[in-house]
């Protein structure tokens, strides 16, 4: 079970959205999330591990709900920049090198991104 | 400890520190707005607010990111404007009603001007105390 939450966002409902299991706008816009994410030298090109779309109905519940269902999770709020909000898995501290120096980043993150303030497009990434 | 986060960003290759910041004063209130409500309701404080002159804008880049390595903090965005880093050791658990978050309370951001770079660690305001 464990295992299942790990690679999957445990979320298929929240307050203030509609499921959408269409994806296709998601991928679209994925080019704009990794963007803000992709890193140094070391860090392969981020892999999607799951995609939510839900239909906005109203978004500030649904940025709520987001962040108590994924805390509940686990996962901790960092902040929002530019129609993207950024989470982390604590617990997935990872190091590489970057010009000959170690460093530690987070190698699970989620990224829920507004779209034409219609969808919210919700990717949990992996970097390695 | 304090004393030594704060000269880490004192001195950065490739710039030159500038003794009035009033232009990352006025830039930060143009993005405070991007991190949690729940912890800065009451404001900031700044355990650093730096203001550089650029002088290599690829030396004091490599700078700023292996500082803020040697000072345990994680990168979470880079962008051609700004750099946002938490502090993994700030995590902490805010009950709002019945409801629990996790948020990360010691942020480091880093602003890119025209030729010059703020500098930016800061943490929740300590309530007044009546």
């Amino acid at each position: 079970m464990m295992l299942f939450l790990v690679f999957e966002i445990n979320i298929n409902n929240l307050n203030g959205g509609k499921l959408d299991k269409n994806n296709s706008i998601c991928l679209n816009e994925f080019k704009n999330v990794k963007n803000f994410i992709l890193t140094e030298s070391g860090i392969e090109e981020p892999k999607i591990l799951d995609i939510k779309n839900f239909k906005i109905q109203n978004f500030v519940f649904l940025m709520k709900d987001l962040k108590y269902k994924l805390s509940a999770d686990g996962w901790t709020f960092v902040l929002g920049y530019k129609n993207n909000y950024f989470f982390v898995d604590h617990t997935s501290k990872a190091k590489t090198i970057f010009n000959n120096s170690k460093f530690d980043y987070f190698s699970k993150v989620i990224v829920a991104r507004l779209i034409k303030d219609k969808n919210l497009c919700i990717y949990e990434i992996e970097l390695k | 400890m304090l004393f030594l986060v704060f000269s880490q960003f004192m001195v950065l290759d490739g710039g030159t520190l500038e003794e009035d910041n009033q232009i990352c004063k006025d830039e930060f209130t143009k993005f405070s707005g991007s991190f949690p409500e729940e912890i800065f309701s009451n404001g900031f404080e700044f355990d650093v607010l730096n203001y550089f002159k650029v002088e290599s804008w690829d030396k004091i880049k490599k700078s700023i990111f292996l500082k803020a390595n040697d000072n345990k903090f994680l990168r979470i965005i880079k962008s051609d404007e700004m750099e946002v880093y938490i502090d993994p050791e700030s995590r902490m658990k805010f009950q709002n009603d019945s409801l629990v978050i996790f948020l990360f309370t010691r942020y480091l951001a880093v602003k890119y001007l025209k030729d010059h770079v703020c500098i930016y660690s800061f943490r929740p305001k300590k309530e007044i105390k009546k």
